[in-house]
């Protein structure tokens, strides 16, 4: 228990998928604009997330691993995953048409969202058992939507700031960015000690 | 038509495109393959070396049936064997890495996984440490330990001797096992000549010379403790405590402090460990050691009985009386506090009463339970019979029903023995 | 298009990482030093250059419908290939880009380039641009692996720099350090060419590549 509660804690805090990691910039820098827009892309990440690795964890160590076809795990993940996206989308839009709308525009973008395709290869690069491996998604997914929550924030107040003109839109926002990245550092050490 | 064209073309050519692509990954796989192994093997060699630094072209050699070992390595010039091996350490099992050369002598050593204390038991990691087991062979004789770091030395260590061990089956050649330290020569430091013997309770007994006898008690000391305490008592012809030594444990340093001489040599000349302190901040281990004591005491008579007599025998002490038509028992009983255990010796006349009584409350509370231990208390039981108990000690209701079950519990023996 | 303007377009004019700001993760991620940037950027232009040769060979045979998957497909494949012979031959530069060399299949730079220019362009104007996105990819790469390495760690690759190697301002090789040189480079840029150089304004959906091919855009998805 109190292992999964560390793994879950690194993935959130100390190694923070955005701001440590460097995956989903794309997505982080352009869907946090906006609160609701950042809380919906968050969501749909963590639902593809978990189930991401809930289809490609089994198919490695039963398939892959044990046939020796380990090289062939990025092009047989992105295919799981873009399908699984596809087939996702066409199930929220016929059966459950609210959660469409709320989620289903940002399906799409979720493909090529590193984040996805990084989580899953991690799983699988640091030995996660299966649980495990569900845990890290969802701390993945959750650090995410931790930081596009806070990062929307800061950019509303940014937007009415007086920001120098070479420094307004794409400048501004990186910068903002490497700022909070500062103070996820600060989480550093502290998830092993908290569970002693 | 339109069907055709709709779902089956582009699906086909999905599929012939990913055959394709696996066809071209799967010849890739197959040239790079090699060379990808040869370059983990380089590197598996490169941390093999560090050890053994004249191997070389390392083979894997089948560790199964091996005590104790991770994984063993034998190199390909005849220099030797990398073996890794395993033992539990302070903060579970920690990994040793060891060279051993041709010679059957250490070339190198290095820790590997553990999760000892940092700055304390991983200091077993350090050079300072390592650079001692070069060139010893299996005995290991001059390895000392890290003062601080007693468990973490003696887990690398005991690692080791698995190595050894290892290696001896795998090279084929007899190796000679470390001098066990010897705790009995401790008790009795004049004696040379101890003949083992078989004694009902004991873990190990020992006959020592003329001087008495040696009685090795399995105990339990801290809750924590990953094994028991082997505590040697030494029994002298005065039927007396001649020396306690603790030997094997895993007690922890700063509670080690009751495994040291200065409180050991206050149980020399009694005969049983009644009236003796437990060591602050160390009772459970003290606790431990004084029922070991108490245990031994009690085969005592049985011991120097069969030896040739001595002049006046067993000499009566406080409390006690000497055996006779008395019958004496120990029994215990759940005192106050989680391992609390109240210990009561109960000699009972042919009466059916209460001869006398001593107790062992030294795991109840400090000037509370512990006053059961007092001659005011115990006189009290003193002439009576099943069933009856005097008033409890204020303050202590727990500690002295305590007291009591284990006394009914004594009775029932006594009534059971007469039966018998 | 004159040949010379395609092979050049991406090297400046339409820098993936300055001027259109795509394939940020592994600007940020891998430009912790000079060789990693630039190993980096060398691995990503083979694929590129590779997938849209493919891509363009097999533009009139892959249907519409499914030509998404097909080009993943085929860049995971290169990517594949990237991998095992990095991880065979040149086992450290494998080590420190670790999982980003797998990320390059979902690098918006090569599906963005299928998309855009092999899908509807002759072979060798395809492969013209794939080398010269590549190009200017990597030059970014180096820029900012350079400076995060120079004024990081105080070495340039892994020499050390007389006077920089003592007193590195360590934040700059690590997570936010990439961030902010990043913004500091856009800009710089900004500045010295009046705001005209960078096409891309702000980070939302209409400057991304896949924008014409993706349904979450024309649902206004992307935060609108």
């Amino acid at each position: 228990m109190k292992e999964m509660l560390i793994i879950l804690f690194t993935a959130i805090l100390v190694e923070n998928y955005v701001l440590m990691k460097f995956l989903a910039i794309c997505s982080f820098l352009g869907v946090s604009k906006k609160l609701d827009a950042a809380v919906g892309m968050s969501a749909a990440v963590i639902f593809v997330m978990l189930m991401a690795t809930a289809a490609t964890w089994p198919i490695y160590h039963s398939i892959l691993d044990p046939l020796q076809l380990g090289y062939m795990q990025t092009v047989i993940f992105i295919l799981v995953i873009a399908a699984l996206v596809q087939l996702v989308e066409m199930i929220l839009k016929k059966f459950m048409p609210p959660l469409y709308r709320s989620l289903g525009v940002f399906l799409p973008l979720i493909t090529t969202n590193c984040a996805i395709l990084g989580v899953v290869v991690l799983n699988i690069t640091k030995t996660y058992t299966f649980a495990q491996s569900m845990v890290n998604s969802l701390g993945a997914g959750l650090g995410y939507l931790l930081a596009m929550v806070l990062f929307s924030g800061i950019r509303s107040r940014v937007d009415t700031a007086d920001v120098p003109e070479c420094f307004k839109g794409v400048p501004i926002t990186l910068v903002a960015a490497s700022i909070m990245s500062v103070s996820f550092m600060g989480f550093t050490g502290l998830v092993e000690n908290m569970f002693k | 038509m339109n069907a055709v064209k709709e779902f089956v073309v582009p699906a086909a050519v999905l599929t012939v495109i990913c055959l394709v692509v696996s066809a071209v990954l799967a010849g890739t796989y197959q040239v790079t393959k090699p060379v990808i192994e040869a370059a983990k093997r380089a590197e598996a060699d490169a941390s093999r070396v560090v050890v053994l630094p004249d191997g070389k072209d390392f083979e894997e050699v089948s560790a199964s049936g091996l005590e104790n070992i991770v994984d063993a390595y034998k190199a390909g010039n005849g220099a030797g064997y990398v073996i890794t091996g395993k033992a539990k350490g302070y903060g579970g099992d920690l990994q040793v890495m060891a060279g051993i050369d041709k010679d059957g002598k250490i070339a190198g050593v290095k820790l590997m996984d553990n999760n000892e204390t940092q700055g304390i038991g991983s200091k077993t990691g350090e050079d300072s440490y390592t650079s001692q087991y070069k060139g010893k062979d299996s005995t290991l004789d001059g390895v000392t330990t890290i003062s601080g770091a007693t468990i973490s030395s003696k887990a690398f260590q005991s690692a080791v001797t698995s190595i050894f061990q290892a290696y001896g089956s795998l090279a084929g050649v007899e190796v000679a096992a470390p001098e066990a330290e010897d705790y009995k020569a401790t008790v009795f430091p004049d004696v040379t000549d101890f003949s083992e013997i078989t004694v009902d309770g004991a873990k190990a007994a020992y006959k020592a010379g003329d001087a008495g006898y040696v009685l090795v008690m399995e105990s339990k000391g801290w809750e924590h403790a990953t094994s028991p305490m082997e505590v040697f008592v030494g029994i002298g012809n005065d039927g007396k405590i001649a020396g306690v030594v603790v030997g094997e444990n895993s007690e922890t340093p700063p509670v080690s402090d009751v495994l040291k001489p200065e409180y050991l040599s206050k149980f020399i000349g009694k005969d049983s460990p009644d009236g003796i302190d437990n060591v602050s901040g160390a009772s459970q281990t003290s606790v431990g050691i004084k029922k070991a004591v108490r245990a031994a005491m009690e085969l005592a008579p049985g011991l120097i009985g069969d030896a040739a007599p001595s002049e006046g025998g067993d000499a009566p002490a406080e409390g006690d009386v000497p055996a006779g038509d008395l019958f004496t028992t120990t029994t215990t009983a759940k005192g106050y506090g989680q391992s609390g255990e109240v210990s009561v010796t109960v000699s009972i006349d042919a009466e059916g009463k209460i001869a006398s009584i001593s107790v062992d409350a030294s795991s109840e509370t400090t000037g509370l339970g512990t006053q059961a231990q007092d001659a005011a208390y115990t006189d009290t039981w003193k002439g009576l019979g099943e069933g009856e108990a005097p008033a409890a000690i204020s303050g202590a209701t727990v500690t002295s029903n305590a007291v009591q079950e284990a006394v009914a519990k004594a009775f029932a023996a006594y009534n059971a023995s007469k039966g018998a | 298009m004159n040949k010379l303007k395609i092979l050049t377009n991406g090297i400046i004019r339409e820098n993936p990482v300055l001027v259109l700001v795509l394939g940020t993760c592994p600007a940020l991620a891998v430009t912790n030093s000079t060789i990693n940037g630039v190993g980096m950027g060398i691995a990503a232009t083979f694929v590129l250059i590779c997938s849209n040769v493919v891509i363009s060979l097999l533009k009139k045979v892959i249907p519409d419908k499914v030509r998404i998957p097909c080009y993943i497909v085929i860049i995971a494949g290169f990517v594949t290939v990237v991998q095992l012979v990095l991880q065979a031959y040149m086992k450290s530069l494998y080590d420190a880009l670790g999982i980003f060399l797998s990320l390059i299949v979902v690098n918006c730079v090569i599906l963005g380039r299928a998309e855009m220019f092999a899908n509807k362009n002759s072979v060798y104007d395809s492969f013209l641009d794939g080398v010269g996105m590549g190009i200017g990819f990597t030059l970014a790469l180096f820029l900012m692996g350079a400076l995060r390495e120079i004024f990081g760690v105080g070495t340039f690759c892994n020499i050390p720099i007389p006077g920089l190697s003592s007193a590195p301002i360590a934040i700059l090789a690590q997570a936010p350090g990439g961030f902010f040189v990043y913004g500091l480079i856009i800009a710089i840029l900004n500045k010295v060419s009046n705001g005209k150089a960078v096409k891309r304004k702000s980070f939302d959906c209409e400057s991304c590549p896949s924008h014409a091919g993706c349904s979450g855009a024309m649902k206004g998805g992307c935060g609108r």
